[in-house]
Protein backbone atom coordinates (compact mmCIF):
# COMPACT_ATOMS: atom_id res chain seq x y z
CA UNK A 1 0.00 0.00 0.00
CA UNK A 2 2.96 2.26 1.09
CA UNK A 3 4.59 1.51 -2.10
CA UNK A 4 1.59 2.30 -4.19
CA UNK A 5 1.23 5.63 -2.55
CA UNK A 6 4.89 6.32 -3.09
CA UNK A 7 4.96 5.61 -6.81
CA UNK A 8 1.66 7.45 -7.36
CA UNK A 9 3.52 10.68 -5.54
CA UNK A 10 6.76 9.98 -7.51
CA UNK A 11 4.54 10.01 -11.14
CA UNK A 12 2.67 12.90 -10.22
CA UNK A 13 6.40 14.41 -9.19
CA UNK A 14 7.72 13.72 -12.67
CA UNK A 15 5.35 15.79 -14.48
CA UNK A 16 7.49 18.62 -13.31
CA UNK A 17 10.74 16.69 -13.91
CA UNK A 18 12.94 18.28 -16.70
CA UNK A 19 13.83 14.70 -18.11
CA UNK A 20 11.01 12.21 -19.24
CA UNK A 21 13.21 8.43 -19.28
CA UNK A 22 13.87 7.95 -15.53
CA UNK A 23 14.73 4.75 -13.77
CA UNK A 24 13.70 3.69 -10.20
CA UNK A 25 15.62 2.05 -7.85
CA UNK A 26 13.55 0.30 -5.10
CA UNK A 27 16.71 -0.92 -2.75
CA UNK A 28 18.77 -0.14 0.76
CA UNK A 29 21.87 -1.22 -0.56
CA UNK A 30 24.12 1.30 -2.21
CA UNK A 31 25.53 -1.19 -4.39
CA UNK A 32 22.61 -1.49 -6.47
CA UNK A 33 22.03 2.34 -6.70
CA UNK A 34 26.08 2.67 -7.86
CA UNK A 35 25.04 0.61 -10.38
CA UNK A 36 21.65 2.30 -11.44
CA UNK A 37 23.75 5.44 -11.58
CA UNK A 38 26.28 3.37 -13.89
CA UNK A 39 23.75 2.27 -16.17
CA UNK A 40 22.43 5.75 -16.37
CA UNK A 41 25.42 6.41 -17.19
CA UNK A 42 25.83 4.41 -19.82
CA UNK A 43 23.17 6.38 -21.81
CA UNK A 44 24.68 9.87 -21.30
CA UNK A 45 22.09 12.31 -20.79
CA UNK A 46 19.51 10.40 -18.89
CA UNK A 47 17.87 11.79 -15.60
CA UNK A 48 18.05 9.17 -12.39
CA UNK A 49 16.08 8.77 -9.69
CA UNK A 50 16.93 6.83 -6.75
CA UNK A 51 14.49 5.55 -4.27
CA UNK A 52 15.80 4.12 -0.97
CA UNK A 53 14.29 2.33 1.69
CA UNK A 54 14.66 4.74 4.35
CA UNK A 55 15.42 8.41 4.92
CA UNK A 56 18.20 10.02 3.33
CA UNK A 57 20.60 12.03 5.37
CA UNK A 58 21.33 15.35 3.44
CA UNK A 59 25.18 14.57 2.86
CA UNK A 60 24.67 10.90 1.62
CA UNK A 61 22.67 12.85 -1.04
CA UNK A 62 25.51 15.19 -1.69
CA UNK A 63 27.76 12.09 -1.88
CA UNK A 64 25.53 10.08 -4.02
CA UNK A 65 25.32 12.93 -6.10
CA UNK A 66 28.86 13.94 -6.35
CA UNK A 67 29.29 10.06 -7.60
CA UNK A 68 26.78 10.40 -10.57
CA UNK A 69 28.69 13.98 -11.25
CA UNK A 70 31.70 12.25 -11.94
CA UNK A 71 30.20 9.57 -14.07
CA UNK A 72 28.32 11.45 -15.62
CA UNK A 73 30.08 14.79 -15.26
CA UNK A 74 27.23 16.63 -14.57
CA UNK A 75 24.02 16.86 -11.85
CA UNK A 76 21.53 14.11 -12.04
CA UNK A 77 19.25 14.43 -9.27
CA UNK A 78 15.76 15.96 -9.18
CA UNK A 79 13.49 13.70 -7.13
CA UNK A 80 14.44 11.53 -4.22
CA UNK A 81 11.66 9.82 -3.04
CA UNK A 82 11.09 6.34 -0.22
CA UNK A 83 9.98 3.41 -0.94
CA UNK A 84 10.68 0.69 1.66
CA UNK A 85 11.35 -2.75 0.36
CA UNK A 86 12.04 -5.65 2.99
CA UNK A 87 12.72 -8.47 0.35
CA UNK A 88 15.96 -9.43 -0.48
CA UNK A 89 15.45 -10.88 -3.86
CA UNK A 90 14.98 -7.25 -4.68
CA UNK A 91 18.73 -6.02 -4.47
CA UNK A 92 18.17 -3.75 -6.81
CA UNK A 93 15.51 -3.79 -9.32
CA UNK A 94 14.41 -1.31 -12.18
CA UNK A 95 10.70 -0.95 -12.10
CA UNK A 96 9.67 1.16 -15.36
CA UNK A 97 10.51 3.21 -18.16
CA UNK A 98 8.95 6.23 -17.54
CA UNK A 99 8.05 7.30 -20.85
CA UNK A 100 5.94 4.66 -21.72
CA UNK A 101 3.69 4.83 -18.55
CA UNK A 102 3.50 8.98 -17.85
CA UNK A 103 1.55 9.90 -20.80
CA UNK A 104 -1.27 7.13 -19.86
CA UNK A 105 -0.59 7.93 -16.06
CA UNK A 106 -1.37 11.65 -17.05
CA UNK A 107 -4.26 10.41 -19.45
CA UNK A 108 -5.90 8.46 -16.48
CA UNK A 109 -5.42 9.65 -13.64
CA UNK A 110 -3.25 13.00 -12.41
CA UNK A 111 -4.92 15.98 -14.41
CA UNK A 112 -7.18 13.48 -16.31
CA UNK A 113 -9.83 11.08 -15.98
CA UNK A 114 -9.37 11.09 -12.87
CA UNK A 115 -8.86 14.36 -11.20
CA UNK A 116 -11.53 15.77 -14.11
CA UNK A 117 -14.66 13.71 -12.51
CA UNK A 118 -13.46 14.67 -8.90
CA UNK A 119 -12.93 18.11 -10.06
CA UNK A 120 -16.01 18.42 -11.62
CA UNK A 121 -18.18 16.68 -8.64
CA UNK A 122 -16.78 19.26 -6.55
CA UNK A 123 -17.55 22.07 -8.61
CA UNK A 124 -21.29 20.50 -10.14
CA UNK A 125 -21.91 20.81 -5.90
CA UNK A 126 -20.73 24.97 -5.63
CA UNK A 127 -22.98 25.72 -8.48
CA UNK A 128 -25.81 23.65 -6.76
CA UNK A 129 -25.18 24.63 -3.44
CA UNK A 130 -24.80 28.34 -4.44
CA UNK A 131 -27.93 28.28 -6.93
CA UNK A 132 -29.94 26.73 -3.85
CA UNK A 133 -28.58 29.32 -1.51
CA UNK A 134 -29.62 32.33 -4.34
CA UNK A 135 -33.30 30.75 -4.12
CA UNK A 136 -33.14 31.00 -0.09
CA UNK A 137 -32.62 27.20 0.45
CA UNK A 138 -30.35 24.44 1.98
CA UNK A 139 -29.27 22.57 -1.07
CA UNK A 140 -28.16 18.88 -1.94
CA UNK A 141 -24.92 17.36 -0.04
CA UNK A 142 -21.25 17.49 -0.81
CA UNK A 143 -21.21 14.49 -2.95
CA UNK A 144 -24.28 14.72 -4.52
CA UNK A 145 -22.97 14.98 -8.01
CA UNK A 146 -20.91 11.44 -7.15
CA UNK A 147 -24.29 9.26 -5.83
CA UNK A 148 -26.25 10.35 -9.03
CA UNK A 149 -23.70 8.95 -11.32
CA UNK A 150 -23.06 5.95 -8.91
CA UNK A 151 -27.12 5.08 -8.62
CA UNK A 152 -26.79 6.07 -12.76
CA UNK A 153 -24.56 2.98 -12.79
CA UNK A 154 -26.85 0.56 -11.26
CA UNK A 155 -30.22 1.54 -13.32
CA UNK A 156 -31.20 -0.32 -16.65
CA UNK A 157 -29.84 0.91 -19.96
CA UNK A 158 -32.79 1.21 -22.30
CA UNK A 159 -32.56 1.17 -25.88
CA UNK A 160 -35.74 2.24 -27.75
CA UNK A 161 -36.58 -0.43 -30.43
CA UNK A 162 -36.52 2.17 -33.38
CA UNK A 163 -32.76 3.66 -32.55
CA UNK A 164 -29.92 3.48 -34.90
CA UNK A 165 -28.29 1.31 -31.79
CA UNK A 166 -24.64 2.14 -32.77
CA UNK A 167 -24.74 5.17 -33.18
CA UNK A 168 -27.20 5.94 -30.02
CA UNK A 169 -24.89 4.01 -28.08
CA UNK A 170 -21.64 5.60 -28.86
CA UNK A 171 -22.52 8.91 -29.01
CA UNK A 172 -22.45 9.47 -25.01
CA UNK A 173 -19.31 7.47 -25.03
CA UNK A 174 -17.10 9.56 -27.65
CA UNK A 175 -18.67 13.17 -26.53
CA UNK A 176 -17.18 11.95 -22.61
CA UNK A 177 -14.10 11.04 -23.72
CA UNK A 178 -13.55 13.98 -25.74
CA UNK A 179 -14.57 16.37 -23.07
CA UNK A 180 -12.14 14.33 -20.63
CA UNK A 181 -9.32 14.81 -23.32
CA UNK A 182 -9.92 18.63 -23.54
CA UNK A 183 -9.72 18.53 -19.57
CA UNK A 184 -6.61 16.44 -19.94
CA UNK A 185 -4.74 18.86 -22.10
CA UNK A 186 -6.07 22.17 -20.56
CA UNK A 187 -4.77 20.76 -16.69
CA UNK A 188 -1.60 19.42 -18.59
CA UNK A 189 -1.04 23.19 -19.91
CA UNK A 190 -1.77 24.78 -16.66
CA UNK A 191 0.27 22.27 -14.47
CA UNK A 192 2.73 21.78 -16.95
CA UNK A 193 3.01 24.80 -19.78
CA UNK A 194 5.98 22.91 -21.74
CA UNK A 195 3.49 20.27 -23.25
CA UNK A 196 1.69 23.02 -25.05
CA UNK A 197 2.33 22.40 -28.80
CA UNK A 198 1.35 25.20 -31.74
CA UNK A 199 -2.03 25.36 -32.71
CA UNK A 200 -3.62 23.96 -29.96
CA UNK A 201 -5.97 26.52 -29.03
CA UNK A 202 -7.19 25.57 -32.47
CA UNK A 203 -7.50 21.75 -31.33
CA UNK A 204 -8.94 23.25 -27.90
CA UNK A 205 -11.91 24.93 -29.47
CA UNK A 206 -12.23 22.28 -32.11
CA UNK A 207 -12.57 19.62 -29.26
CA UNK A 208 -15.15 21.33 -27.42
CA UNK A 209 -17.94 21.50 -30.55
CA UNK A 210 -17.17 17.65 -30.99
CA UNK A 211 -19.70 16.92 -27.51
CA UNK A 212 -22.53 18.93 -28.87
CA UNK A 213 -22.45 17.53 -32.46
CA UNK A 214 -21.98 13.84 -30.98
CA UNK A 215 -25.13 14.47 -28.77
CA UNK A 216 -27.47 15.71 -31.63
CA UNK A 217 -26.15 12.62 -33.50
CA UNK A 218 -27.07 10.47 -30.68
CA UNK A 219 -30.60 11.92 -30.04
CA UNK A 220 -31.62 12.33 -33.39
CA UNK A 221 -30.87 8.43 -33.76
CA UNK A 222 -33.07 7.54 -30.68
CA UNK A 223 -36.19 7.90 -32.88
CA UNK A 224 -38.04 9.94 -30.98
CA UNK A 225 -39.66 13.01 -31.83
CA UNK A 226 -39.01 15.35 -28.73
CA UNK A 227 -35.33 14.40 -28.97
CA UNK A 228 -35.91 15.61 -32.57
CA UNK A 229 -37.20 19.34 -31.55
CA UNK A 230 -34.05 19.35 -28.51
CA UNK A 231 -31.57 18.13 -31.75
CA UNK A 232 -33.08 21.09 -33.89
CA UNK A 233 -32.89 23.84 -31.09
CA UNK A 234 -29.12 22.64 -30.52
CA UNK A 235 -28.50 23.37 -34.05
CA UNK A 236 -29.48 26.93 -34.23
CA UNK A 237 -28.07 27.62 -30.60
CA UNK A 238 -24.59 26.00 -31.97
CA UNK A 239 -24.81 27.79 -35.17
CA UNK A 240 -25.27 31.04 -33.01
CA UNK A 241 -22.68 30.91 -30.37
CA UNK A 242 -20.08 29.35 -32.46
CA UNK A 243 -18.81 32.50 -34.30
CA UNK A 244 -19.24 35.07 -31.68
CA UNK A 245 -16.90 32.28 -29.65
CA UNK A 246 -14.40 32.06 -31.80
CA UNK A 247 -14.32 35.76 -32.71
CA UNK A 248 -13.70 36.71 -28.91
CA UNK A 249 -11.11 34.01 -28.35
CA UNK A 250 -9.02 35.50 -31.73
CA UNK A 251 -8.56 38.39 -29.64
CA UNK A 252 -6.13 36.89 -26.92
CA UNK A 253 -4.53 35.63 -30.01
CA UNK A 254 -4.33 38.79 -32.11
CA UNK A 255 -3.12 40.40 -29.01
CA UNK A 256 -0.09 37.93 -28.49
CA UNK A 257 0.12 36.94 -32.13
CA UNK A 258 0.34 33.03 -31.45
CA UNK A 259 -2.24 30.33 -31.59
CA UNK A 260 0.01 28.90 -28.59
CA UNK A 261 -1.79 28.38 -25.34
CA UNK A 262 1.92 28.92 -24.04
CA UNK A 263 2.58 31.80 -25.88
CA UNK A 264 -0.77 33.55 -25.10
CA UNK A 265 -0.16 32.92 -21.06
CA UNK A 266 3.44 34.15 -21.28
CA UNK A 267 3.69 36.73 -24.23
CA UNK A 268 1.35 39.41 -22.81
CA UNK A 269 3.20 42.35 -20.36
CA UNK A 270 -0.35 43.18 -19.00
CA UNK A 271 -3.31 40.51 -18.85
CA UNK A 272 -5.84 40.69 -21.67
CA UNK A 273 -8.68 41.94 -20.10
CA UNK A 274 -7.17 45.07 -18.77
CA UNK A 275 -7.41 46.23 -22.90
CA UNK A 276 -10.91 47.78 -23.89
CA UNK A 277 -10.77 45.02 -26.56
CA UNK A 278 -10.34 42.13 -24.04
CA UNK A 279 -12.71 43.61 -21.75
CA UNK A 280 -15.56 43.24 -24.62
CA UNK A 281 -14.20 40.12 -26.22
CA UNK A 282 -14.28 38.65 -22.38
CA UNK A 283 -18.10 39.65 -21.68
CA UNK A 284 -18.43 37.61 -25.46
CA UNK A 285 -16.75 34.58 -24.27
CA UNK A 286 -18.47 34.22 -20.71
CA UNK A 287 -21.72 34.80 -22.49
CA UNK A 288 -21.15 32.31 -25.55
CA UNK A 289 -19.62 29.16 -23.23
CA UNK A 290 -22.86 29.99 -20.85
CA UNK A 291 -24.42 28.80 -23.98
CA UNK A 292 -22.21 25.86 -25.45
CA UNK A 293 -22.59 24.22 -21.68
CA UNK A 294 -26.34 24.68 -21.79
CA UNK A 295 -26.85 26.90 -18.62
CA UNK A 296 -30.13 28.54 -17.70
CA UNK A 297 -31.07 31.59 -20.33
CA UNK A 298 -29.54 28.86 -23.13
CA UNK A 299 -31.01 25.67 -22.12
CA UNK A 300 -33.85 25.69 -24.60
CA UNK A 301 -32.74 22.28 -26.33
CA UNK A 302 -32.86 20.50 -22.28
CA UNK A 303 -35.73 22.00 -20.89
CA UNK A 304 -37.48 19.97 -18.61
CA UNK A 305 -40.65 21.65 -18.39
CA UNK A 306 -41.41 21.99 -22.10
CA UNK A 307 -39.61 18.88 -23.50
CA UNK A 308 -38.29 16.72 -20.93
CA UNK A 309 -34.96 16.54 -21.45
CA UNK A 310 -35.08 17.68 -24.88
CA UNK A 311 -31.45 15.65 -26.48
CA UNK A 312 -31.53 13.50 -23.04
CA UNK A 313 -34.74 12.26 -23.20
CA UNK A 314 -34.15 8.53 -24.28
CA UNK A 315 -30.96 8.22 -22.20
CA UNK A 316 -31.25 5.77 -19.00
CA UNK A 317 -28.48 4.21 -16.80
CA UNK A 318 -24.63 4.62 -17.35
CA UNK A 319 -25.41 6.69 -20.91
CA UNK A 320 -27.07 9.23 -19.14
CA UNK A 321 -24.75 9.11 -16.47
CA UNK A 322 -21.92 9.79 -19.14
CA UNK A 323 -23.91 12.46 -20.66
CA UNK A 324 -24.36 14.55 -17.21
CA UNK A 325 -20.72 14.09 -16.23
CA UNK A 326 -19.76 15.43 -19.34
CA UNK A 327 -21.64 18.31 -18.80
CA UNK A 328 -20.12 18.96 -15.53
CA UNK A 329 -16.53 18.32 -16.56
CA UNK A 330 -17.02 20.72 -19.36
CA UNK A 331 -18.55 23.30 -16.87
CA UNK A 332 -15.46 23.26 -14.82
CA UNK A 333 -12.83 23.71 -17.17
CA UNK A 334 -14.56 26.35 -19.24
CA UNK A 335 -13.55 28.91 -16.28
CA UNK A 336 -9.99 27.77 -16.13
CA UNK A 337 -10.15 27.93 -20.17
CA UNK A 338 -11.07 31.83 -19.70
CA UNK A 339 -8.73 32.25 -17.28
CA UNK A 340 -5.74 30.88 -19.38
CA UNK A 341 -6.43 33.04 -22.60
CA UNK A 342 -7.69 36.23 -20.62
CA UNK A 343 -6.31 36.61 -17.50
CA UNK A 344 -3.53 34.22 -16.81
CA UNK A 345 -0.48 33.81 -14.11
CA UNK A 346 -0.58 35.53 -10.61
CA UNK A 347 0.09 31.56 -8.77
CA UNK A 348 -2.27 30.97 -6.02
CA UNK A 349 -4.38 33.94 -7.54
CA UNK A 350 -5.34 31.76 -9.49
CA UNK A 351 -7.92 29.89 -7.23
CA UNK A 352 -9.81 33.25 -6.69
CA UNK A 353 -9.83 33.75 -10.34
CA UNK A 354 -11.50 30.60 -10.47
CA UNK A 355 -13.82 31.33 -8.47
CA UNK A 356 -14.59 34.93 -9.89
CA UNK A 357 -15.40 33.78 -13.17
CA UNK A 358 -17.57 30.46 -12.19
CA UNK A 359 -19.70 32.97 -9.69
CA UNK A 360 -20.46 34.85 -13.30
CA UNK A 361 -21.73 31.89 -14.71
CA UNK A 362 -24.14 30.63 -11.50
CA UNK A 363 -24.99 33.94 -11.41
CA UNK A 364 -26.20 34.45 -14.70
CA UNK A 365 -27.40 31.23 -14.51
CA UNK A 366 -29.60 31.98 -11.35
CA UNK A 367 -30.91 35.43 -12.49
CA UNK A 368 -32.28 34.95 -16.04
CA UNK A 369 -35.30 33.22 -17.40
CA UNK A 370 -35.00 30.98 -20.10
CA UNK A 371 -35.07 32.48 -23.78
CA UNK A 372 -36.86 30.58 -26.38
CA UNK A 373 -34.94 29.68 -29.53
CA UNK A 374 -35.45 32.81 -31.84
CA UNK A 375 -34.46 34.84 -28.25
CA UNK A 376 -31.01 33.70 -28.24
CA UNK A 377 -30.47 33.35 -31.80
CA UNK A 378 -31.71 37.09 -32.38
CA UNK A 379 -29.81 38.31 -29.19
CA UNK A 380 -26.48 36.02 -30.27
CA UNK A 381 -26.43 37.68 -33.90
CA UNK A 382 -27.81 41.02 -33.25
CA UNK A 383 -26.05 42.26 -30.07
CA UNK A 384 -22.89 39.59 -28.95
CA UNK A 385 -21.88 39.25 -32.21
CA UNK A 386 -21.03 43.36 -33.55
CA UNK A 387 -19.78 43.49 -29.93
CA UNK A 388 -17.23 40.16 -30.38
CA UNK A 389 -16.68 42.03 -34.16
CA UNK A 390 -15.96 45.69 -32.54
CA UNK A 391 -13.65 43.97 -30.31
CA UNK A 392 -11.47 42.82 -33.24
CA UNK A 393 -11.40 45.84 -34.99
CA UNK A 394 -10.08 47.32 -31.42
CA UNK A 395 -7.58 44.75 -30.89
CA UNK A 396 -5.84 44.55 -34.33
CA UNK A 397 -6.06 48.72 -34.21
CA UNK A 398 -3.94 47.99 -30.14
CA UNK A 399 -6.52 49.16 -28.32
CA UNK B 1 -23.60 -3.43 -4.73
CA UNK B 2 -23.94 -1.82 -1.46
CA UNK B 3 -22.50 1.64 -2.58
CA UNK B 4 -25.21 1.58 -5.43
CA UNK B 5 -28.20 0.84 -3.74
CA UNK B 6 -26.88 3.32 -1.07
CA UNK B 7 -26.04 5.85 -3.70
CA UNK B 8 -30.16 4.92 -5.45
CA UNK B 9 -31.26 6.41 -1.61
CA UNK B 10 -29.29 9.47 -2.02
CA UNK B 11 -30.55 10.34 -5.03
CA UNK B 12 -33.87 9.47 -6.10
CA UNK B 13 -35.16 11.15 -9.27
CA UNK B 14 -38.95 11.07 -9.24
CA UNK B 15 -41.59 11.19 -12.16
CA UNK B 16 -45.18 12.67 -11.84
CA UNK B 17 -48.14 10.60 -13.07
CA UNK B 18 -51.41 12.01 -13.03
CA UNK B 19 -53.82 9.82 -13.47
CA UNK B 20 -56.53 12.15 -13.85
CA UNK B 21 -56.37 13.56 -10.28
CA UNK B 22 -58.64 16.52 -9.40
CA UNK B 23 -55.25 18.71 -9.44
CA UNK B 24 -55.09 19.19 -5.96
CA UNK B 25 -52.76 16.81 -5.36
CA UNK B 26 -50.52 17.77 -8.33
CA UNK B 27 -49.95 20.99 -6.66
CA UNK B 28 -48.85 19.83 -3.09
CA UNK B 29 -46.02 17.94 -5.51
CA UNK B 30 -44.56 20.79 -6.63
CA UNK B 31 -45.46 22.58 -3.44
CA UNK B 32 -43.40 19.90 -2.04
CA UNK B 33 -39.88 21.09 -4.34
CA UNK B 34 -40.28 24.68 -4.13
CA UNK B 35 -37.60 26.40 -1.32
CA UNK B 36 -39.61 26.16 1.71
CA UNK B 37 -39.57 22.06 1.68
CA UNK B 38 -36.63 21.75 -0.38
CA UNK B 39 -36.28 18.20 -1.58
CA UNK B 40 -33.56 18.74 -3.77
CA UNK B 41 -31.48 18.26 -0.12
CA UNK B 42 -32.35 15.02 -0.25
CA UNK B 43 -31.08 14.40 -3.64
CA UNK B 44 -34.77 14.47 -4.92
CA UNK B 45 -34.89 15.99 -8.13
CA UNK B 46 -38.36 16.42 -10.54
CA UNK B 47 -37.49 15.13 -14.08
CA UNK B 48 -39.37 15.43 -17.51
CA UNK B 49 -38.38 11.78 -18.60
CA UNK B 50 -40.07 8.17 -17.44
CA UNK B 51 -36.22 7.01 -19.05
CA UNK B 52 -34.29 8.76 -16.03
CA UNK B 53 -36.95 8.20 -13.54
CA UNK B 54 -36.53 6.43 -10.17
CA UNK B 55 -39.98 6.97 -8.72
CA UNK B 56 -43.49 7.69 -10.14
CA UNK B 57 -45.37 9.79 -8.24
CA UNK B 58 -48.86 8.91 -8.97
CA UNK B 59 -51.91 10.64 -8.24
CA UNK B 60 -55.60 10.46 -8.91
CA UNK B 61 -57.89 7.49 -10.07
CA UNK B 62 -57.24 5.86 -13.20
CA UNK B 63 -59.86 6.09 -15.59
CA UNK B 64 -61.17 4.10 -18.92
CA UNK B 65 -59.19 6.29 -21.31
CA UNK B 66 -55.82 6.25 -19.30
CA UNK B 67 -55.52 2.57 -16.77
CA UNK B 68 -53.74 1.10 -19.92
CA UNK B 69 -51.06 3.29 -19.81
CA UNK B 70 -50.06 3.74 -16.69
CA UNK B 71 -48.61 -0.27 -17.21
CA UNK B 72 -46.83 0.84 -20.19
CA UNK B 73 -45.38 3.59 -18.52
CA UNK B 74 -43.95 2.03 -16.23
CA UNK B 75 -42.77 -0.55 -18.57
CA UNK B 76 -41.05 2.38 -20.15
CA UNK B 77 -39.04 2.80 -17.19
CA UNK B 78 -35.42 1.78 -16.22
CA UNK B 79 -35.08 -0.55 -13.89
CA UNK B 80 -35.13 -0.43 -10.96
CA UNK B 81 -38.30 2.27 -10.51
CA UNK B 82 -40.72 2.74 -7.52
CA UNK B 83 -44.50 3.82 -7.81
CA UNK B 84 -46.00 6.17 -4.99
CA UNK B 85 -49.08 6.72 -4.82
CA UNK B 86 -50.17 10.24 -3.91
CA UNK B 87 -53.17 11.05 -1.99
CA UNK B 88 -56.62 9.44 -1.61
CA UNK B 89 -57.66 8.33 -4.46
CA UNK B 90 -54.92 6.40 -5.37
CA UNK B 91 -54.48 4.94 -2.03
CA UNK B 92 -57.76 3.31 -2.21
CA UNK B 93 -59.91 5.67 -5.13
CA UNK B 94 -61.72 7.57 -1.87
CA UNK B 95 -65.01 8.83 -2.59
CA UNK B 96 -64.64 7.55 -6.69
CA UNK B 97 -65.01 4.15 -5.63
CA UNK B 98 -68.02 3.06 -7.29
CA UNK B 99 -68.04 5.64 -9.71
CA UNK B 100 -69.18 4.99 -13.32
CA UNK B 101 -65.54 6.02 -15.25
CA UNK B 102 -63.12 4.60 -12.72
CA UNK B 103 -62.35 0.62 -13.60
CA UNK B 104 -59.62 -0.23 -10.80
CA UNK B 105 -57.56 0.90 -8.20
CA UNK B 106 -53.77 2.12 -9.19
CA UNK B 107 -52.33 -0.98 -7.45
CA UNK B 108 -54.23 -3.29 -9.59
CA UNK B 109 -52.13 -2.09 -12.35
CA UNK B 110 -49.11 -1.59 -10.99
CA UNK B 111 -47.31 -2.69 -7.69
CA UNK B 112 -47.44 0.44 -5.20
CA UNK B 113 -44.01 0.43 -3.04
CA UNK B 114 -45.73 3.55 -0.74
CA UNK B 115 -49.13 5.09 -0.28
CA UNK B 116 -49.62 8.48 1.08
CA UNK B 117 -53.36 9.08 2.08
CA UNK B 118 -54.86 12.53 2.08
CA UNK B 119 -56.84 14.71 0.26
CA UNK B 120 -54.17 16.59 -0.54
CA UNK B 121 -51.40 15.29 1.23
CA UNK B 122 -49.99 18.50 2.90
CA UNK B 123 -45.88 18.38 1.42
CA UNK B 124 -44.47 17.60 5.02
CA UNK B 125 -47.22 14.34 4.24
CA UNK B 126 -45.30 13.63 1.02
CA UNK B 127 -41.32 14.21 2.16
CA UNK B 128 -42.52 11.90 5.29
CA UNK B 129 -44.00 9.30 2.63
CA UNK B 130 -40.54 9.52 0.48
CA UNK B 131 -38.41 9.29 3.94
CA UNK B 132 -40.43 6.21 4.43
CA UNK B 133 -39.96 4.40 1.37
CA UNK B 134 -36.37 5.19 1.44
CA UNK B 135 -36.11 3.52 5.36
CA UNK B 136 -38.04 0.82 3.94
CA UNK B 137 -35.81 0.19 0.94
CA UNK B 138 -32.86 -0.11 3.23
S1 LIG C 1 -56.73 12.68 -3.26
FE1 LIG C 1 -58.09 14.42 -3.11
S2 LIG C 1 -56.81 16.12 -3.76
FE2 LIG C 1 -55.80 14.26 -4.45
S3 LIG C 1 -56.54 13.95 -6.52
FE3 LIG C 1 -57.88 12.78 -5.16
S4 LIG C 1 -59.56 14.18 -4.74
FE4 LIG C 1 -57.91 15.42 -5.57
Amino acid sequence: MKKIFFITIFFISTLFAEKIQIRVVASDDKLARYIAIQEAASKVGQEVIVVSGEQIHPSKIEKISMMSKSLLGRDTYEYIFLVHTKDDSMKYSIFWTIDKILPLFNFLIFPGLLFSIFFAFIISFIDRKLTARIQWRQGPPLWQGMYDFIKLLGKEVLIPSRAQKTIFVLSPIVGFSITVLVSTMLWLYFFVPKYSFSGDIIVVLYLMTVPAVVYMLGASASGNVVAGLGVSREMKLMLSYELPLITAILVPVIKSSSIKILDIMQNSSQPIIFSLSGFLAFLVAVISFQAKIGLVPFDASEAEQEIAGGITIEYSGILLGLIKLAKQILYSIVPLFIIMTFFPGGGLLVVIKYFIVLLLFVLIRNTNPRLKIGQSINFFWKIIFPISLIAIILAVSGK
Amino acid sequence: MEIIKKSLLKSLWVMHAPMSPCNNCDIEILDALTPRYDLERFGIQLVGSIRHADVLLVSGVPNYKNYKKLKYLLDQAAKPCFVVGVGTCSCGRGMFKDSYNSPCNVDDLVKVDAYIPGCPPRPEAIIAGVVKLINALK
